[in-house]
């Protein structure tokens, strides 16, 4: 397709919208309620050109282009408009200083005024310098106004964790309300009342807080003005630069930018391309500021001394930890944790195998959504998959998961999916975020899902309609086996029937779990099931890995096991503890020594004979690998608190301390080709990257596994009294996790 | 207050959720019947009215708030809407209104103490050739005089 | 006098049972098209009779029905607008008052012209009272064969539902409309796409007034010629004028298309009253451009009102005598636009609530120099630029009326 725009010629392909073309020609048009993200809403009315042939001005940000278009994006005609339009929303808009002829002075002149209520010029906002309406103003060329300001507001909203809400500065773009419902599908925020009197408001004009919030803040990301800001930073300075890096925070692997001024945190927001794309959640949001600078840091090594934990120097610390380790060599347990980088865990694995010679190393969380329920099995079972792949999708199966508040990217994905029209059936006996789209719901929870799980794989079996070439291995035993079931019931026979009926008209299918489904006794058989689901449907499978590193640290933990997870009777006894994980629950019983590599002063360090200070995610350079399977080098944005150290390099001391130093470990770059070296799934992810594309590490695939058996329950288990359900966010040991648990209850009611 | 609808409103909803596709679809209706029996939508209903479409509060909330003829508090007995648009006001709506206003002693959007007239100023309802019209309730009076409106107000409430 | 065709056998008594409108001859317009025309005749014959729609734009009905893929298997509706709210328009209440039937029966034939087996009537909230006899009208239709399954035997059918709105103008614009029925705030969508592609929940969407539809069984019947002759080569049939304001009989008046405006006030609607004399005159609805005295020997057709700077509309007249101040219009006027404002937009949001609140100003006293050109300045930014068709409705009747009664708004 050929088009024109102010004289300059294009070339292009598909339809993109007017808007989308100038861009690529380099041709500026201002917008307002235009958001790349989002559906096209041309309401501000500032990105009006000219069409030849036509006689109305259209909204560039809504007209896709034809053949032979010819686009006039600033006659004398186009930017009178804009100046009448700009000039009626800053008839609504605190706008004095915009036009003020003592602008440029300002800054001299002004002082401390900044902390005022409401804003009434620009000065006063929290928005100044990185408001949009600010910079259309610039580039329109408004010199004054026609119209007495106006202040539409009722005071600013601070009722709200994070969020403060002031209508007084909103323009009614829409952004907040659209990116709520089309991305996050929250819908807390909607359009209230009618003509000059709609705003932006909640249900009953609740509080955020109780109308479903989640506070992912992206509403905060897209406002054009100062109307949504973050509290914390209302009134701060200004950034002096951006550092990216990946949140440690849960398993999605968010790039989020870190802003600092003076090299000390301002605030926190998303970055734009994979996985999340500009979106974050209130975990990378809001807390990382508070997170690294928290007071519960540890920021230099302790020891016991007579009873007591006392600060002391690495040096002391290091020579207490070696000489304590030292006396319990191949009785040493050592506990990990999946939240840490690839060469963290590495390091502690290699020092735990190749110089403690550990009786057991170990992740702290629960790897089973990887491993296809076998606590102890060495095959990990997760085809690569993308949040885009997920996108697609056009059913959904989700498990025990509320995808918002465990995997927030993947329910953004979801949410996507959904409003185009795909379907989902929602398995489990809680209440979930998105109860209010499932087409059909299934109150099971872990222990009652494999009965439903087997009805549907017999009634699709039965049918015959498989997606698969030829026999995949196993379907003639999984057959058999199906037959010898007794009947679904008649009620149970209906709900499964729309549920195949789904299943014939959209494909793909996505099965969604995480951990806590396939945990416990009943695990191994739900997670077959859902294996053979997903192969006999062509779905995806994908398991949601809570940890920043899951996926990363079930490889590594089986190359240093190799294939020989210890049994966890043999964790029992030992003498000596490393514990480097959370363990929120942690009681020292009979070890005789222990060393706590941790972050947050807390219950598990408080009984450690030495405690190590590590850094956390923003502080340190690594690898990571998301629930996608995504590898994700993050690099440190922050310098580490105090005398924190990172975990690899406390490893490599250890060793040191311990005698027996390991080369690979004293740099990262060693730590890494060792990793590499050792590890043939990362080795081979790590060769797709040099290709530039996304690196997904690839565990074994339906193509290359087939059909699994079905594991018999174990029936002599009683689920209430044992296996507590875990809570998404225990694994995170630090301090503001809890607030985040509070806000979510709040939430739920 | 009560806590929820009562089995014939439900009954009657369940009729409208047949007549569309999908349930968000019968919202304005729905929210027609719950007024005419509850004679407005408070905030209990609003929620009862979400969770019975499967929508967000605030879905209902933005809805409910655009369309002028859902009233969220209690009006009086007796609605009167009076009509003020040009035809009407060509032939003597303003006047009504103004008699009204002094009559019961009344702003437009306000109800009577003893709870028995609410006054209204609406747009045009569509009976601009019998103008000034005014609606009491349901019904539509045409062509009045001063003398009719009191004779109205006399019969109703 | 002219031939009536809509109303000529309404009865004034109030609405015709399904009974007496069968026994003067109706559903013989659908009888005949469902057992002797094929879909594609009805579409044909309607085309040529250049049946232009009733609700203000003026479009063709059946070039409108060809934009509807008619080979898509995904079902199809129709909604006919009953929303009609435009301020001085009263003729879809008559029809839907006096004869219900005349409505579905069209509505059975843009069905089957189109291939529509659901329909919704989508009847403006402040009809309460014609939207249930409306629907006693559908069951006795059905009970009689006329709508539902397998309509005169002919196997076609069509199911018609009725959905209220709320009070709100603007859903009288279609795709507003279609929002409201959908159970959203009306607020305009996005065009394109337009709602024969992709309309009411995503489906192909036909959306015509009640009185286009009202027109058909008088098309199918008698022709396209007999149409084209009761009007205008290009803008076939008779209209229904709603006359109000300062006449002798105000009232609905079933006239030709291209009745001159003169004679449908002097003859028809009887004048104004003794001792008073004709001041302006707005021709199409509240928002149509004001007409002054001299202007008024304009032929009501589409074209006509466009060359004299106004529009037929709604063919709402509403006539002002010399009793009546031009600041009470411009105060009514500006009134309803900023009340009737949906909000999404800018200009319109903004634009209608400036010009009111300066409105206010001056009919409270507080009048200034220029107070005219800041409205009209404000009216000429709506002009062309807002979302929808409201910004133009909103501004053109204000503008016009600071063009022709400056001096007396001035004063």
């Amino acid at each position: 397709m050929r088009i024109t725009i102010d004289g300059r010629v294009l070339e292009t392909s598909g339809a993109p919208t007017i808007l989308d073309a100038a861009r690529r020609l380099g041709i500026s048009i201002p917008t307002l309620c235009e958001h790349r993200r989002l559906v096209p809403y041309a309401a501000c009315r500032i990105c009006l050109v000219e069409i030849a042939g036509r006689k109305l001005p259209a909204p560039a940000c809504a007209t896709p282009v034809e053949e032979g278009m010819e686009v006039i994006t600033n006659s004398p005609k186009i930017q009178a408009l804009r100046r009448e339009v700009l000039d009626l929303i800053l008839s609504e808009h605190p706008s004095a200083c915009l036009i003020c002829l003592e602008k440029e002075n300002c800054e001299e002149a002004k002082s401390m005024i900044r902390k005022t209520g409401e804003p009434t010029g620009c000065i006063l906002c929290p928005a100044d310098g990185r408001c949009d309406l600010q910079k259309v103003v610039t580039e329109v060329g408004l010199k004054g106004l026609s119209h007495p300001m106006t202040y539409r507001g009722s005071g600013v909203r601070r009722d709200d964790p994070f969020i403060d809400r002031d209508d007084g500065l909103c323009i009614l773009c829409g952004r907040c309300v659209r990116v709520c419902h089309e991305i996050r599908g929250a819908d807390a925020i909607a359009f209230v009342a009618r003509g000059s009197r709609v705003t932006v408001g909640t249900s009953m004009g609740k509080r955020l807080l109780d109308v479903g919030c989640l506070f992912c803040g992206a509403c905060v990301d897209v406002c054009p003005t100062g109307a949504l800001t973050e509290r914390a930073v209302r009134y701060a300075s200004k950034f002096e630069e951006q550092r990216s890096f990946i949140c440690g925070l849960c398993g999605q692997g968010c790039r989020l930018g870190l802003r600092l001024r003076g090299g000390r945190p301002v605030d926190v927001r998303p970055e734009d391309g994979s996985p999340n794309d500009g979106q974050a959640c209130v975990k990378g949001r809001f807390v990382i500021g508070d997170l690294l600078g928290h007071p519960k840091r540890f920021v230099r090594p302790m020891v016991r001394r007579a009873g007591v934990l006392v600060e002391t120097s690495w040096e002391d610390a290091l020579a207490a930890a070696g000489r304590g380790l030292a006396e319990h060599k191949g009785k040493t347990a050592v506990v990990c944790s999946a939240r840490d980088s690839c060469e963290d865990l590495w390091a502690l694995g290699r020092l735990s195998r190749d110089v403690l010679h550990a009786s057991s190393v170990r992740l702290a969380e629960d790897s089973a959504a990887y491993l296809l329920g076998c606590p102890d099995g060495a095959e990990i079972y997760a085809p690569p998959m993308t949040v885009d792949e997920l996108s697609q999708a056009r059913i959904f199966f989700i498990f025990e998961e509320s995808l918002h508040l465990t995997a927030p990217i993947f329910g953004v994905a979801v949410n996507q999916a959904l409003l185009k029209g795909a379907k989902l059936v929602l398995v489990g006996d809680g209440e979930y975020c998105l109860d209010r789209y499932a087409a059909v719901r299934v109150k099971a929870g872990p222990a009652e899902a494999g009965g439903f799980l087997t009805s549907l794989l017999r009634v699709l079996i039965n049918k015959n309609n498989s997606h698969d070439r030829g026999r995949p291995a196993g379907f003639e035993s999984l057959r058999q086996v199906l037959r010898t079931l007794p009947p679904d019931s008649p009620t149970a026979s209906v709900k499964l029937d729309r549920i195949v009926g789904f299943l014939e008209k959209r494909r793909p299918a996505a099965f969604i779990f995480g951990p806590r489904f396939v945990a416990g006794p009943w695990g191994h058989r739900n997670a077959a099931l859902l294996w053979n689901l997903a192969g006999h449907t062509g779905g995806l499978y994908v398991p949601v890995g809570w940890e920043a590193n899951a996926r990363g640290a079930v490889e590594i933990m089986a190359e240093i096991n190799r294939g020989a997870f210890p049994r966890s009777a043999e964790l029992n006894k030992p003498r000596a503890l490393i514990l480097a994980g959370p363990d929120a629950a942690f009681k020292r019983a009979g070890e005789e020594f222990v060393v706590a590599l941790d972050a947050f002063h807390g219950d598990a360090a408080a009984q450690a004979d030495v405690v190590l200070p590590r850094t956390v995610f923003a502080e340190q350079e690594g690898m990571f690998v998301n629930a996608e399977g995504r590898l994700q080098f993050s690099s440190a944005a922050v310098t580490p608190a105090g005398e924190a150290r990172l975990i690899r390099s406390i490893a490599a001391d250890l060793a040191r301390a311990l005698g027996a130093g390991v080369p690979a470990l004293e740099t990262r770059d060693a730590a890494f080709k060792d990793l590499i070296g050792a590890v043939p799934s990362l080795a081979e992810a790590i060769r797709i990257v040099r290709g530039n594309r996304p690196a997904l590490i690839a565990g074994k695939g339906f193509a290359a596994k087939g059909f699994v058996d079905i594991p018999d329950l174990d029936m002599t288990f009683d689920p209430a009294a044992a296996f507590p359900l875990r809570d998404p966010d225990d694994y995170l040991n630090f301090p503001t996790a809890l607030e985040i648990k509070s806000l979510r209850t709040a939430r739920r009611r | 207050m009560t806590t929820g609808f009562s089995e014939g409103l439900r009954a009657r909803i369940d009729n409208i959720f047949a007549r569309y596709p999908n349930r968000r679809s019968a919202l304005l209706p729905v929210l027609h019947l719950v007024q005419r029996e509850r004679g407005f939508i408070g905030p209990d209903d609003e929620i009862l009215v979400a969770g019975l479409c499967g929508l967000r509060p605030v879905e209902v909330r933005e809805v409910l708030t655009f369309y002028t003829m859902f009233r969220r508090e209690p009006a009086g007995r007796r609605l009167l809407q009076v009509c003020t648009n040009l035809s009407c006001a060509i032939r003597g709506g303003g006047r009504i209104l103004d008699h009204l206003r002094r009559t019961l002693g009344l702003e437009p959007g306000q109800t009577t103490p003893d709870g028995r007239f609410t006054l209204v100023e609406v747009e045009c309802l569509g009976a601009c050739d019998k103008g000034p019209c005014l609606m009491v309730g349901e019904k539509l009076h045409e062509g009045l005089t001063l003398e009719a409106v009191d004779k109205l107000l006399r019969e109703s409430g | 006098m002219a031939e009536k065709y809509l109303t000529r056998s309404f009865d004034p008594a109030g609405p015709r049972s399904f009974k007496t409108y069968a026994d003067t001859g109706g559903y013989s317009g659908a009888r005949k098209a469902l057992a002797e025309m094929t879909p594609a005749m009805v579409m044909g014959e309607v085309k040529a009779a250049h049946l232009r729609g009733r609700g203000g734009a003026g479009f063709p009905a059946g070039l409108k029905w060809g934009f509807i893929p008619q080979a898509s298997p995904a079902p199809k509706y129709l909604c006919v607008n009953a929303d009609e709210g435009e301020p001085g328009t009263f003729k879809d209440r008559y029809i839907l008052a006096h004869d219900p039937h005349l409505l579905l029966e069209g509505v059975v034939i843009v069905s089957y012209a189109v291939g529509i087996h659901k329909a919704y009537v989508y009847v403006r909230g402040e009809y309460e009272e014609l939207a249930r006899r409306l629907e006693e009208a559908i069951s006795e239709a059905v009970s009689q064969g006329a709508l539902g399954e397998n309509i005169f035997g002919s196997g076609f059918s069509l199911n018609v539902l009725v959905h209220r709105g709320a009070g709100a103008y603007i859903c009288g614009e279609e795709t507003a409309l279609l929002e409201s029925l959908e159970g959203y705030r009306g607020q305009p969508r996005l065009k394109p796409p337009f709602p024969a592609s992709v309309g009411l929940f995503g489906n192909s969407t036909v959306i015509n007034n009640v009185e286009t539809l009202a027109n058909l069984p008088g098309i199918i019947l008698h022709g396209a010629d007999w149409f084209l002759g009761l009007g205008k080569p290009k803008d076939g049939g008779t209209r229904l004028y709603s006359v109000s304001g300062s006449v002798v009989k105000p009232g609905v008046y079933e006239l030709p298309t291209g009745t001159s405006l003169r004679e449908i006030i002097f003859t028809h609607a009887g004048g104004l009253a003794p001792g008073r004399t004709l001041k302006a005159v707005i021709p199409g609805g509240l928002s149509s451009a004001i007409l002054l005295p001299g202007e008024i020997d304009v032929a009501m057709d589409c074209d006509s009102l466009a060359a004299a700077g106004s529009m037929i509309g709604s063919a709402g007249i509403i006539v002002i005598d010399d009793g009546v101040s031009m600041k009470t219009v411009l105060d009514r006027v500006t009134k309803f636009y900023a009340h009737e404002s949906c909000g999404q937009c800018t200009p319109c949001r903004v634009g209608t609530s400036w010009i009111r609140r300066i409105v206010r100003r001056m009919n409270g006293g507080g009048r200034r120099a220029d107070d005219l050109d800041r409205i009209a300045r404000l009216a000429e930014a709506m002009k062309g630029r807002t979302f929808c068709p409201f910004g133009d409705a909103a501004a053109l009747p204000v503008l016009a009326l600071i063009g022709k009664f400056r001096t007396e708004l001035e004063g």
